[in-house]
């Protein structure tokens, strides 16, 4: 009799310790909430519910020229140009990558470069079935390249359980090192264009 | 004193023989078998493994549904060649079809592979001035019948001095006069497999849902 009530007496403990760790593993408001996020790598087609997106290569340089009707637009930058290019397309309506940053491996987070014009992938988007290509540029650090991630959704500060994707861009240390020890003066960029 | 002969020395209801094993006593009832520890427990076995794996289920499919919301919210359906009033206009589909190609010199780019430029013509008639001005910031898009959705293409030029919005063409901005029928002409860019089932929807205002036109 005794060993029984032992018995159920542990049981209790043990459920109430569970309810407490339960209730401890309860996610906040805003993990609740955050973009459904969809990883990649690169050279991978990543689906979500809003858009899909193929990054094909990084290029990377320390002056960025844009090039559009008017001429051409030189623009240095103290860190490192980092282009990312990529083949966007919306699933059901048109989509803008409102959220789009880099995130480096010690968790900073770099957003889209504004000095880089409209023609951007990111600004210019995509509608369904129609597949256009362009690059997403970034002002960064050159230490701050390998293992840098593009992170990019449909909407701004409001994803609220939005679209995400999430790209590892296969920047090694040894690549990344190599690419900043070997990046040209210019990089060049004229536009998105339909694939 | 002589015993009589019939009382044998054994008679059993005289004296009990000594040497005579003792009668077994009379059988107990078996206690009562305690039901199984597995099945007392076996429901709150179940409890703790079906708990989790629900709300693990709950979890996922929250996690895996689709939150995003339609941008484009269909108010209203105008049935094929019918008018449609709204926002103090009337609003009628007059054409749509694949547009030809651009001419050379156009501003128009010429659409890329897999993909058509497809024009519809509305005519669009404010009964008054101040419907004029309501309907002035209209907006337009497209639809086919996989429900997928494209804006207009603004960098299309339609070379027959058409306005492509709710004012009246030509320079500045100017409202589209009342009490007369205007056409307007949109274009939308689209996989060519949705050239022949794209409708326009219409937003006759800026706060207005869309008005599908079939």
């Amino acid at each position: 009799m005794s060993m029984r009530r032992a018995l159920i007496a542990v049981i209790c403990a043990a459920l109430l310790v569970a309810l407490v760790a339960a209730n401890r593993l309860v996610p906040s408001y805003d993990r609740q909430t955050r973009p459904i996020s969809t990883s990649g790598a690169i050279g991978e087609r990543v689906r979500t519910t809003a858009f899909e997106i193929r990054a094909d290569h990084v290029s990377v340089g320390h002056t960025l020229v844009e090039k559009d009707g008017l001429g051409e637009k030189p623009q240095r930058t103290n860190g490192l140009w980092v282009l990312v290019w990529a083949d966007l397309t919306g699933v059901d309506e048109p989509v803008t990558l409102d959220t789009a940053y880099l995130r480096t491996t010690d968790g900073h987070r770099y957003d889209t470069s504004d000095r880089m014009g409209f023609g951007s992938l990111d600004d210019t988007g995509s509608e369904p079935g129609l597949t256009r290509h362009g690059a997403i540029g970034f002002e960064i650090p050159p230490n701050r390249l390998a293992g840098a991630r593009l992170v990019v959704g449909p909407a701004g500060g409001e994803n609220r359980l939005g679209a995400q994707a999430d790209i590892d861009l296969g920047l090694t240390p040894a690549l990344a090192r190599r690419m900043v020890a070997d990046a040209p003066p210019e990089v060049a960029y004229d536009g998105a264009e339909y694939r | 004193m002589s015993r009589p002969e019939h009382e044998h020395p054994y008679d059993p209801h005289l004296q009990r023989p000594t040497y005579l094993p003792p009668e077994p006593a009379p059988a107990q009832a078996a206690p009562p078998r305690p039901p199984r520890r597995r099945g007392r427990f076996a429901p709150l076995i179940a409890l703790v493994i079906l708990l989790p794996a629900w709300l693990g289920f709950l979890t996922w499919r929250a996690a895996n549904q689709s939150y995003a919301q339609n941008s484009y919210t269909v108010g209203s359906v105008v049935p094929r060649g019918q008018p449609g009033e709204f926002a103090g206009a009337t609003w009628r589909l007059t054409s749509i079809a694949p547009a030809p190609p651009p001419p050379a010199g156009s501003l128009t780019r010429r659409p890329p592979g897999g993909a058509t430029l497809v024009r519809a013509y509305l005519e669009v008639t404010p009964h008054t001035a101040a419907a004029a001005k309501a309907i002035y910031g209209c907006s337009f898009a497209g639809r086919d019948d996989r429900d997928r959705f494209w804006d207009t293409e603004n960098s299309t030029d339609t070379d027959d001095g058409v306005s492509d919005d709710c004012s009246a063409p030509g320079l500045g901005a100017r409202y589209l006069p009342a009490g007369r029928a205007q056409k307007v002409a949109v274009t939308f860019l689209v996989p060519t497999d949705a050239a022949r089932s794209v409708r326009p929807l219409v937003r006759p205002t800026d706060r207005a849902p869309y008005v599908l036109f079939e």
